[in-house]
């Protein structure tokens, strides 16, 4: 991808975003530290004292087979995850993967991380590193990986996933229960937010792959209206997933999280010009 | 129609607590056990008693579970009754979620008279 000339990024973000973000981060945070609490005979009065699976969507995908299968669950899943699933899915259904982009609080973590890595490499470097022609192909890795995960948890009955979850290690690193593997991949995310934005949720994330789908038929879409549009390229700057927004009218790629970074709200210099809308824009 | 993200990010909030809010009055709200199916077959109304982490191997006896059937779950002998359960996982490699789980069902069947 190659960008026009253009003279400043504006630094404007969107902040309701950010408060949710940093108030799921706080919320799951609060719940995986309250259920040790719990555990241990304590806990947070008023405070869900939960397990992170319970609160977990991803939980819900894992058990959906064993579910219409059998009607129950597997190990560990909890019907709130279930619940949370048919949530997330109505939300982007609507709004396509919203819960990545201002909920997740993975996905929040490498953001945060990420922000450093801005510092470092400046806007125009971070986040393109990679050839565009390898991480074009590197982002439908993470539709093996939601195959994968579906195959294992399938043929055990178990949440094997855990084992390699780098959102289980984040908020469960002191329990004594995360495995090596898991904390290996967690690092490794950790290490590439600081060259890439959201590693984890590009290349390997199973649900953003399954949530990413949603992009397809949502009701409100990225709109880019071309009679306004300046072509300087800073959507295409500012979008953590790499989305060449300033080529589309609409963006329906796999990969959009609906963070609105793009849009007039934010980056986009010009009123009305990169929207969040249902239906065309006159 | 277009929207901005302050409304997003309040639809956002209202459909994410706002839908657990309804599963919870609709019994669709469980975050304790998987041991069911989806809607209020969870865990059967029994008042049978949680097992948690300083639920002792003494204290399982004293709710009617046999021996034999905590012995089963665990793999191995019955450890000194006073010791809480979840060491005892600890210190064996046991899944503490794993055997929480199925002690509670058992103390679930029990209590439901199955």
């Amino acid at each position: 991808m190659k960008f026009p000339k253009i003279r400043f990024i504006r630094k404007r973000s969107i902040w309701p975003r950010v408060i949710l973000q940093i108030f799921f981060f706080t919320l799951i945070a609060l719940i995986a530290v309250n259920h040790t609490l719990v555990e241990n005979g304590g806990g947070i009065p008023l405070l869900s004292g939960a397990t992170l699976h319970a609160v977990c969507p991803f939980g819900g995908v894992e058990t959906l087979y064993k579910f219409v299968t059998a009607g129950t669950f597997i190990q560990k899943v909890r019907e709130s995850s279930f619940t949370l699933m048919i949530i997330v899915f109505l939300l982007s259904v609507l709004f396509g993967p919203v819960f990545c982009g201002w909920v997740c609080p993975l996905g929040t973590v490498q953001e945060w991380v990420g922000k450093l890595g801005r510092k470092i490499f400046k806007s125009k470097r971070y986040n393109h590193f990679i050839p565009l022609q390898l991480d074009k192909a590197l982002r439908y890795a993470r539709y093996g990986v939601l195959v994968w995960a579906l195959y294992i948890t399938i043929n055990s009955g178990k949440l094997l996933f855990q084992e390699y979850d780098p959102y289980y290690a984040l908020f469960s690193f002191w329990t004594g229960e995360v495995a090596v593997s898991a904390f290996i991949i967690l690092g490794v995310t950790l290490l590439l937010s600081l060259f890439i934005e959201r590693p984890w949720c590009k290349y390997a994330c199973p649900y953003g792959a399954l949530l990413g789908l949603t992009n397809l038929f949502r009701v409100f879409q990225i709109r880019r209206v071309a009679a306004t549009c300046r072509n300087d390229g800073a959507c295409d700057i500012k979008c953590p997933m790499n989305i060449a927004v300033s080529e589309k009218r609409i963006v329906r790629d796999h990969q959009c999280i609906t963070c609105l970074e793009c849009t007039s709200e934010a980056v986009c210099p010009v009123k009305e010009t990169v929207i969040l809308s249902a239906g065309a824009v006159k | 129609m277009k929207m901005n993200s302050k409304i997003l990010g309040i639809i956002v909030l209202v459909v994410i607590f706002g839908g657990i809010a309804a599963a919870t009055a609709l019994g669709y709200w469980d975050t304790e056990s998987s041991g069911g199916g989806y809607g209020g077959g969870s865990r059967p109304e029994s008042g049978a008693e949680s097992v948690r982490g300083r639920t002792t191997f003494q204290d399982l006896l004293d709710l009617g579970l046999e021996q034999e059937v905590i012995e089963r779950i665990i793999g191995g002998d019955l450890p000194d009754p006073s010791g809480l359960v979840r060491v005892y996982c600890e210190e064996n490699a046991l899944d503490f979620e794993v055997i929480k789980e199925a002690l509670q069902l058992e103390l679930d069947n029990l209590a439901s008279g199955e």
